[in-house]
């Protein structure tokens, strides 16, 4: 009799515990894209959206909320009632390095709960198609020769594409001004329009420039080339070593009731 | 509810027309059995220890 005893009570937690998850999504879910439309991150997103909706039962709505490196967007998740109604889309930058580099009002591990992770790319040093250099010890001697006045886009303060320039200056003996972006969407239009001279971002922002000759790109930052570009060499192969990053994406929800207890 | 989220995201990523628009796309999707909370779990924790000494190198401080 005891242990039938315990097995209705554990029975009973469970009913409890899932009763509101049975019912799950009753409503439209919304995604939170803590950066500008256009950019990576809302182009994931959107892929996502256009077909989670088939076992989701319920549309997946984005809205995009940017600034302050993605911590916006990523705070108003954190703050979202945790019923599993209000998603957060974010990768390397927005759920690891804003806590090193920033001062934020919610905490990037116990203020979500993740979902899943989704995908992954390299980062590149892409530049202006006019820029002279054809590989990468060109742009490290053009880089010289401008003094500190080259510019490069980063996207975010503190986001590991800045970081990296950082560390690629010390590494190369290079100065050069770093620009940071709200996103990739508008860092890749004034690549293209020729207002910075070259940038550290995503792979996969570029790859089409890139392929139609309309941007350069000098290296991959790590020790593996990309199967979308395997001709890019990688910034080990080019001696450069101890930088390496890629911009990996995931899915959380806001910690809470939709953690692990209904898991 | 995450249990119900990530079996939702596991079939959108394992669908033909997805896969195709990520790899358009330049983007490479986890492999399955990394599609977990767990292993978003370990990414951001593994990934907290692995950038914190390259954030003091680069001298980048907390505002």
């Amino acid at each position: 009799m005891r242990k039938l005893g315990a097995f209705v009570i554990i029975a009973l937690g469970f009913g409890l515990a899932t009763s509101q998850a049975q019912d799950y999504p009753s409503r439209p879910v919304t995604m939170v894209v803590p950066y500008p439309a256009g950019g990576p991150t809302d182009t994931i997103a959107r892929i996502i959206a256009d077909r989670i909706n088939v076992p989701l039962h319920q549309p997946l709505v984005i809205e995009n909320i940017s600034g302050a490196g993605g911590s916006i967007g990523v705070g108003r998740v954190a703050h979202s009632v945790p019923d599993g109604y209000t998603l957060s889309i974010g990768h390397v930058q927005t759920h690891v390095l804003n806590a090193a580099t920033m001062k934020l009002d919610y905490d990037v591990i116990n203020d979500f709960a993740p979902v899943s992770l989704i995908t992954d790319t390299p980062i590149w040093i892409i530049s202006k198609k006019s820029l002279p250099a054809d590989d990468l010890n060109g742009l490290i001697a053009w880089l010289k020769a401008q003094d500190g006045k080259a510019t490069a886009g980063t996207v975010g303060v503190g986001g590991p594409t800045e970081i990296i320039g950082l560390i690629f200056q010390k590494q190369t003996g290079t100065r050069f001004q770093t620009v940071p972006y709200r996103g990739g969407a508008p860092l890749l239009q004034d690549l293209l329009g020729e207002h910075i001279d070259f940038a550290f971002g995503q792979a996969s922002t570029y790859l089409s420039y890139v392929r139609n000759g309309d941007l350069k790109a000098y290296a991959v930052v790590g020790s593996k080339r990309w199967w979308a570009a395997p001709e890019v060499l990688t910034l080990d192969e080019l001696g450069i070593h101890n930088v390496s990053g890629s911009f990996w994406h995931g899915i959380w929800g806001a910690e809470g009731d939709t953690g692990h207890s209904d898991l | 509810v995450i249990s119900k989220l990530n079996a939702a995201i596991r079939e959108t990523l394992a669908d033909s027309t997805v896969k195709e628009r990520f790899r358009v796309s330049g983007q490479d999707v986890w492999p399955a059995e990394e599609q977990t909370p767990d292993a978003l779990a370990a990414k951001q924790k593994a990934e907290i220890v692995r950038w914190s000494p390259i954030i003091k190198e680069a001298g980048i401080k907390s505002e």
